[in-house]
């Protein structure tokens, strides 16, 4: 089988992030909730998409998203995933072939304070949809 | 979110994979105790100048994440299925990160109740 092509330092990937102040804090700003693992289901990483191949409309579509009940986007440039010591992994799947996952590397998505930084990375990429 | 009644009641009827991405759904022990925490917070922030509201969000793995902030610093607690509860304080000018996860076990609701009686107080 091939290996998984690797994916570019200045790609930039794509997370559906639910609507409502649960996972979207005033400002609004990215919740670390969004971020946590769950080993029970042998998760491995943080699932996102690549946008160069999955954009933010097909996105939400995959995952069920509604922007009318505030569902957005948001994106963080590869290379500074890396640079936080986290890998980015491309694991395409039937329904997205441009999906992805960051990785624990060098530091551990376990860890609480690392994933309160990938929060602050990760920056809505579409507009609020406003009623 | 506000701190409503209404909130507590939704986060206990969140089912598996609330999030699309498969997340659990939170247990209801689990969202008791941070109940009972995040009345704890607000007892103890009522005597802030201008407190910041107190967010509450589920989280994957089944727990409950409470946030809030003053001038200085933010602040996070995980409170998780497994009964542990870790803790996030981060300077908002300098970046700097602390964290402590206490072990499953060593906090009771009781014990929260009373610490929000004595800063009530």
């Amino acid at each position: 089988m091939d290996a998984a092509p690797e994916i570019a330092d200045d790609e930039i990937l794509l997370r559906h992030i639910p609507g409502g102040t649960w996972w979207q804090a005033p400002g609004p700003r990215i919740t670390s909730a969004n971020f946590q693992l769950r080993p029970d289901r042998g998760e491995t990483g943080v699932s996102v998409t690549r946008a160069k191949i999955t954009g933010p409309d097909r996105l939400l579509l995959i995952l069920g998203g509604d922007r009318a009940k505030g569902s957005r986007v948001a994106g963080v440039r590869v290379s500074d995933v890396r640079a936080m010591g986290l890998k980015v992994v491309a694991l395409p799947v039937d329904d997205d072939s441009g999906h992805a996952e960051i990785q624990s590397d060098q530091v551990s998505l376990d860890d609480h304070a690392c994933r309160k930084k990938l929060a602050k990375l990760f920056q809505f990429v579409d507009e609020p949809n406003v009623p | 979110m506000a701190m409503t009644n209404e909130l507590w009641a939704t986060l206990s009827q969140l089912k598996e994979n609330w999030d699309g991405y498969g997340a659990a759904a939170p247990m209801q022990s689990t969202v008791e105790l941070a109940h009972e925490f995040a009345n704890l917070l607000d007892a103890m922030r009522r005597k802030s100048a201008q407190p910041c509201p107190l967010q509450i969000s589920p989280t994957r793995i089944g727990g409950v994440l409470l946030e809030w902030e003053d001038c200085a610093m933010e602040h996070e607690v995980e409170i998780n299925p497994d009964g542990s509860v870790g803790f996030l304080h981060s300077n908002k000018s300098t970046g700097q990160i602390t964290t402590r996860k206490i072990s499953p076990g060593s906090m009771q609701r009781e014990f929260l109740q009373e610490l929000q009686l004595l800063a009530a107080a």
